[in-house]
């Protein structure tokens, strides 16, 4: 039972370390990675039109997630512990883009709406596990 | 809170693209702004920068546009005397736009306002979902 409390409490979704094995907190997990990078792309698609600039992504949620396993030192903001304090955390400059346009623009509109697509779809699943798993909780509880 | 910050970079992706449908209004409608005086430069066309900008208040980049600018580039001509600005060989200059470049201009700036639309259209359901998950 000790999954629940550490669920609720939301310490393990957002201290690192904890066990990523709790559904609850790495669907917490999974929709702050997808919130941000929704963000990342929003700018992408805001800048299509900017001289020079190059689309960002952020490193796969996979990635992240064994990388958040390993111990990481606490930041009291994102902007800490060197990079870009401009760049949301763990976003990088993509290096493989489709195409540049002449005056260094290398943002793809198709790419980018495919992409916002996929984090779509994927904030639906995240958001359906949080439900039907704190729906469970509520059952157990009788609310 | 992110998806509130991606709310307002699409905001200002849709500002920066108005204010450049907005130039391009302005250039077509001074498509036949000759001068005044004989030999007088007549109306420039107008081009938009944009740029990346950080703003501090919100922690992200957003996109502003820099600079609204004259562009380069000679005035044709045109031979017509009785023209009030025609010089002394009866040439009137004319402005530097080309309604075909403005055109291309306007769908290009109308195709990144769907997208920064779509994006705000997204993030919005988004954000609503995590508000249902209150309920």
């Amino acid at each position: 039972m000790d999954g629940i409390g550490k669920a609720l409490s939301g310490r393990s979704a957002m201290g690192g370390g904890g066990a990523v094995r709790d559904p609850l907190a790495l669907a917490e997990r999974r929709l702050n990675w997808l919130d941000r990078r929704q963000s990342v792309l929003a700018q992408n698609v805001a800048n299509a039109d900017t001289p020079g600039f190059r689309p960002r992504d952020l490193v796969p949620f996979g990635r992240e997630l064994q990388g958040q396993l390993r111990l990481a030192m606490a930041r009291t903001s994102p902007g800490h512990g060197g990079g870009n304090p401009l760049v949301a955390a763990n976003a990088r400059t993509e290096r493989n883009v489709a195409e540049v346009a002449p005056d260094g623009n290398a943002v793809s509109l198709d790419r980018e709406a495919m992409r916002i697509a996929e984090t779509d779809t994927a904030h639906q699943l995240a958001m359906a596990v949080h439900r039907s798993f704190t729906g469970m909780f509520r059952l157990t509880l009788g609310r | 809170m992110d998806l509130d910050r991606a709310l307002r970079i699409s905001a200002a992706g849709m500002a920066a693209q108005s204010t450049r449908l907005r130039v391009v209004a302005e250039n077509l409608a001074n498509r036949d702004s000759t001068g005044e005086a004989p030999g007088a430069d007549p109306y420039r066309r107008r081009t938009v920068s944009f740029a990346n900008r950080l703003d501090r208040a919100m922690g992200a980049e957003t996109v502003t546009v820099s600079r609204v600018a004259g562009a380069p580039g000679a005035f044709p001509t045109r031979y017509e005397p009785s023209h009030p600005a025609a010089d002394a060989r009866g040439y009137v200059k004319t402005p530097n736009v080309d309604s075909l470049v403005e055109v291309m201009d306007m769908r290009e700036a109308q195709r990144s306002y769907s997208a920064n639309l779509s994006v705000l259209e997204t993030t919005r359901a988004m954000l609503t979902r995590a508000i249902e998950a209150l309920r």
